[in-house]
């Protein structure tokens, strides 16, 4: 019998555009002293530690090996993944399924980005094949851009739908002490007035690129009630993947198989029938305001074609009837290999009701996601009841 | 002691030769020499292009070979605005140029390719395209022998038509270079250590019961952090030693462990310490004339009076 397994703490950085101060592994180590200190306990008393990065970005190739110690790491197991714009939620799936099967008891997460030191661009060259894919890229928002019309097409959203997703993200980002791009005011007509990057993605329809760090504690059930008045108890912690080549899932963004088989299989798994109903809140990984509107279809969130409606009825705002990310979400802080956990952390601290004021009332389930491209998907759900 | 942020600005070319192999080598000589496509099919008909040894969509080995397009069809699109230096070549891109997605006719799956149209207003999903090749000498084999898609006036497209599975021997091989830029920014104690070298002089982070760390970090080994800094050196003791034979010069290589410090230090030895073993002295010898802070400022050890 597997056992049960929750998130007790979590803690990040102020998400940044450039912190000069510190180097990627004082970085990382901010938000495990923040999330540690939640818990109440000493880095000793850690068992094991999951690392999250994309090497390119920094061109610091095996950073498990440069961290160690700065993550109280020495001397212990310490896995490093990288699974792209994902990989923070993957450490969160990595650990759930060690915790279950025994294998330790108390994981610490941690994922981190240092955007400004690397060049983003050659970095993505590299995520494509070396034959098929570099010599036609067009970068990280080309091929996004692309996805999107082929959602726009689908679905008939238009750019005001998107340009309401861009403002809902940053409003919320003011409640969020940790968040990178906040503004009070920003308007529909902001949005829109804002350079067109490539159609129909626009400079303020698009996330930010931070430096930023994220950690969360995990621990099987023996310690979980100890370390947490509330636990947030993990329901379902599903990954899934794609084909292999970028032009290969024909509509995209529009169908992301990886994401509907992932929530899928993790509503199965949480017995939830109808999400939309049985969601109190959801911390997804949308790279753009397109995405998210595609991704309330795909997580089922509403029907085929229904992600415009979505945002015209606020159902997705703070006082909505399911919000969707009250952090300001990736639009609002993007340090890539926390990204994901920090959806993650979220989830949990809405769940153990630690969100501060972005607190979303009386939550008793929680979803968080995490995107890779459209190669992966991760998806979790989060609960204040045990299993 | 300045303490202002200190970035090092870096760049790793990376270096590569991939083997195209089984499927690519066959897809790339037919489009380099004759302008084909060529795509492999699983058992359910589903023509996939890159051909490939396994179906996505089935999860089973493909079956077959077909030959498709060379018309297409428009899948999805964009007209990027974005400057963009592509790594591969080092150049940038005209800003703007259309580029999107496009499935070659008969085939079930997408590439990603330039478009010869930068108005929006006249890019549509479904619309119409043929390739234009790059003339037959200029070609290398890869996707850039299509200069781009433009848009194709009538016509009927073609479906996808059974070939034998073409020769693969001879494989293909591809050299590739990428440009890799990347800055460092150092912490709070390797900015007091690197100064420090600067100026001549080795600084040790220190715990609180007097331990020191060379070089200085914000952290100790097993995690706790490491308030204090103290100047030490520029003797120490080497503990272990090397001579790369591989490398050019045969340069030596220890690990020094400064006087006073728990962790050793890797560093070059020079000036007779070549030869030396574990256990003997040895000393730092100041380099001049560093543009930047760096462990350069150390030219190399040498054998301690």
């Amino acid at each position: 019998m597997a056992r049960r397994v929750a998130i007790v703490a979590a803690g990040q950085t102020d998400h940044v555009s450039r912190r000069l101060d510190v180097n990627v592994a004082e970085l990382a180590r901010e938000a495990v002293d923040r999330c540690l200190e939640q818990a109440g306990l000493a880095m000793a008393e850690v068992d094991a530690v999951i690392l999250g990065n994309m090497e390119m970005f920094e061109g610091i190739n095996m950073p498990d090996q440069w961290m160690a110690s700065t993550l109280g790491a020495a001397g212990k197991p310490l896995f490093k993944l990288n699974t792209g714009g994902t990989v923070g939620a993957s450490t969160a799936v990595a650990a759930t399924q060690m915790l279950a099967a025994g294998t330790f008891r108390r994981i610490l997460c941690v994922g981190y980005e240092k955007h400004s030191e690397g060049s983003v661009q050659s970095a993505i060259t590299t995520v494509g094949d070396p034959l098929w894919e570099r010599s036609v890229m067009a970068g990280a928002i080309g091929n996004f851009a692309s996805m999107a019309s082929v959602y726009v097409d689908e679905s008939g959203v238009t750019e005001e739908h998107a340009a309401k997703v861009a403002v809902k993200a940053r409003r919320n980002a003011c409640r969020n002490p940790h968040s990178h791009l906040k503004l009070p005011d920003i308007t529909v007509e902001d949005v829109l007035a804002s350079d067109m990057l490539a159609y129909p993605v626009r400079k303020l329809d698009m996330c930010p690129s931070s430096d930023g760090a994220c950690a969360v504690l995990m621990a099987s059930e023996e310690d979980a009630t100890g370390l947490a008045e509330r636990p947030a108890w993990v329901h379902a912690a599903v990954t899934a993947h794609d084909q292999q080549f970028m032009g290969d899932s024909l509509k995209r963004l529009a169908e992301m198989r990886s994401l509907i088989a992932a929530s899928r299989k993790a509503y199965a798994q949480a017995a939830i029938g109808s999400p939309r109903a049985e969601l109190d809140v959801a911390e997804i990984y949308e790279p753009a305001t397109y995405a998210e509107l595609a991704m309330y279809e795909c997580l089922g969130l509403c029907e085929k074609g229904g992600g415009g409606r979505m945002i015209d009825e606020g159902v997705t705002e703070m006082d909505g009837a399911l919000p969707v990310n009250p952090s300001g979400g990736v639009l609002s802080a993007n340090p890539v290999g926390a990204t994901a956990l920090i959806r993650v952390a979220e989830a949990a601290l809405q769940t153990m009701g630690r969100a501060g004021e972005r607190q979303v009332d009386g939550v008793e389930r929680a979803l968080a996601t995490g995107y890779g491209g459209n190669a992966w998907s991760e998806v979790l759900i989060l609960s204040a009841d045990r299993p | 002691m300045t303490d202002e942020p200190l970035r090092l600005e870096r760049q790793i070319t990376l270096r590569y030769r991939f083997a195209a192999g089984r499927f690519a080598t066959p897809f790339f000589r037919a489009l380099r020499s004759e302008g084909r496509v060529l795509a492999t099919v699983d058992a359910d008909g589903n023509a996939l292009l890159p051909p490939r040894p396994v179906s996505g969509l089935t999860n089973t080995p493909t079956t077959g070979w077909v030959e498709v397009g060379p018309t297409a069809t428009l899948s999805g699109y964009t007209v990027v605005h974005v400057p963009f230096i592509d790594p591969m070549t080092g150049v940038r891109r005209p800003v703007p140029y259309g580029f999107g997605l496009v499935r070659f006719d008969g085939a079930s799956t997408n590439i990603y390719h330039l478009i010869d149209e930068t108005d929006r207003a006249k890019l549509r999903v479904g619309l119409p395209l043929e390739p234009v090749f790059k003339p037959v000498e200029e070609r290398q084999g890869n996707l850039a022998d299509i200069r781009f898609f433009r848009v194709r006036d009538g016509g009927e497209p073609a479906p996808a038509r059974p070939i034998p599975p073409p020769d693969a021997s001879d494989p293909l091989v591809y050299e590739q270079k990428i440009d890799l830029p990347y800055v460092y920014t150092a912490g709070a104690a390797q900015r007091a250590f690197l100064r420090g070298l600067a100026e001549g002089r080795m600084i040790a982070s220190v715990d609180g019961d007097g331990r020191r760390y060379v070089p200085a970090r914000g952290h100790a080994p097993d995690g706790r952090p490491l308030p204090g800094t103290e100047e030490v050196g520029p003797r120490g003791i080497l503990e272990a030693a090397t001579v790369a034979h591989h490398l050019p010069g045969a340069p030596a290589f220890g690990l020094i462990r400064i006087d006073g410090s728990e962790t050793p230090m890797l560093h070059r030895l020079g000036e007779g310490a070549q030869r030396l073993g574990p256990g003997a002295a040895v000393e730092a010898v100041f380099a001049a004339g560093q543009e930047e802070p760096s462990v350069n400022a150390i030219a190399h050890f040498r054998p301690a009076p």
